[in-house]
């Protein structure tokens, strides 16, 4: 079928955070967002410019970049011991999740912080693609999360992934 | 759970808090008609108008509903007194105030998924025959549709 002719907008994303417990990981759905997610996916590897007297001769790979990103969300609760839906609890690894195994404990490169894969799920049947479209990003570990007050109150979460991404799409 | 209210239940919710205030009660016609014609004309006669809704932000959920914010107009109605027009002018600072207290407390269930702030208030302006004195107190909401 032709590729798709419908451009994504915020009411088609979720975005779920998953731990690395097996062979069923915990799931969170994050609700109440605002649809603000982004995230930067540099070059693999930063470069090296060499130059002769101004003029580019050389590019050398040099360090393996960082994707990092960003979301927001209403903050409704900051914890809950028994009850599920808690984004802070999930990333803090506190209250009804403080059970949750850290997906940088196994694997390459094993990550010694609790960390977490984020995935963005986008709808796509619904508007008639072959399949719906998600781009998972491994092994995150957030690096802050900010509350600002207002109407309505909001989380900003701040993450880097260091395990790299996964898109999937129609076959 | 989902966070979505009617906005009908929003609106019955705060007629019921201003019934608390002594002397109010709910003019039948049209919240925009209120004071425009002598039908519609009582002392502590109000009415409630949402004269427009906005989406919020949000991705617009199924399970979570529309985020949506909207203005709310209380209009109420003081009579002048023809040998006491201060005093009835202070009848209407009186009953300004009684009534942002009466929606601001936070009570259950008005509260209930829904966020009422005081915006402004236009306080006792003359009606056309000078008989009357009408009040406009906004406040905004922020609730959510409940898709």
């Amino acid at each position: 079928m032709a590729y798709s002719v419908v451009p994504k907008t915020r009411r088609d994303g979720k975005i779920t955070l998953i731990d690395g417990a097996s062979p069923t990981p915990t799931e969170l759905e994050v609700a109440y967002e605002e649809g603000n997610l982004s995230f930067d996916i540099p070059d693999e590897y930063s470069s090296l410019v060499i130059r002769d007297r101004g003029d580019i001769c050389a590019v050398r790979t040099q360090d393996q970049n960082i994707i990092t990103g960003t979301f927001s969300f209403d903050l409704r609760q900051f914890t809950d011991a028994s009850e599920a839906g808690s984004v802070i609890d999930f990333i803090d690894k506190a209250g009804n999740y403080s059970g949750n195994i850290s997906t940088g404990a196994s694997g390459t490169p094993y990550i010694e912080q609790y960390c977490i894969d984020i995935k963005y799920d986008v709808e796509g049947t619904d508007h008639g693609d072959d399949a719906d479209h998600s781009a998972t990003l491994s092994k995150c570990i957030i690096d802050s999360y900010s509350v600002a007050e207002g109407d309505p109150t909001r989380v900003t979460i701040n993450f880097s992934c260091y395990g790299g991404y996964t898109y999937t799409g129609p076959a | 759970m989902s966070a979505g209210l009617a906005r009908k239940t929003i609106r019955q919710r705060i007629r019921d808090q201003i019934l608390t205030v002594s002397g109010y009660t709910e003019s039948p016609f049209h919240p925009q008609s209120l004071g425009r014609n002598p039908k519609s004309r009582g002392d502590k006669k109000f009415s409630i108008f949402f004269p427009s809704t906005a989406e919020a932000g949000g991705r617009q959920k199924t399970g979570e509903g529309v985020k949506i914010t909207y203005p709310c107009e209380v209009r109420f109605l003081n009579v002048v007194q023809p040998h006491n027009p201060i005093t009835s002018y202070e009848n209407c600072l009186d009953g300004e105030e009684s009534i942002i207290a009466a929606i601001i407390n936070r009570t259950t269930p008005l509260y209930e998924k829904t966020q009422i702030r005081y915006e402004s208030s236009t306080t006792g302006e003359l009606t056309d025959t000078g008989e009357w004195q009408l009040t406009i107190i906004n406040f905004t909401i922020n609730s959510f549709f409940t898709l």
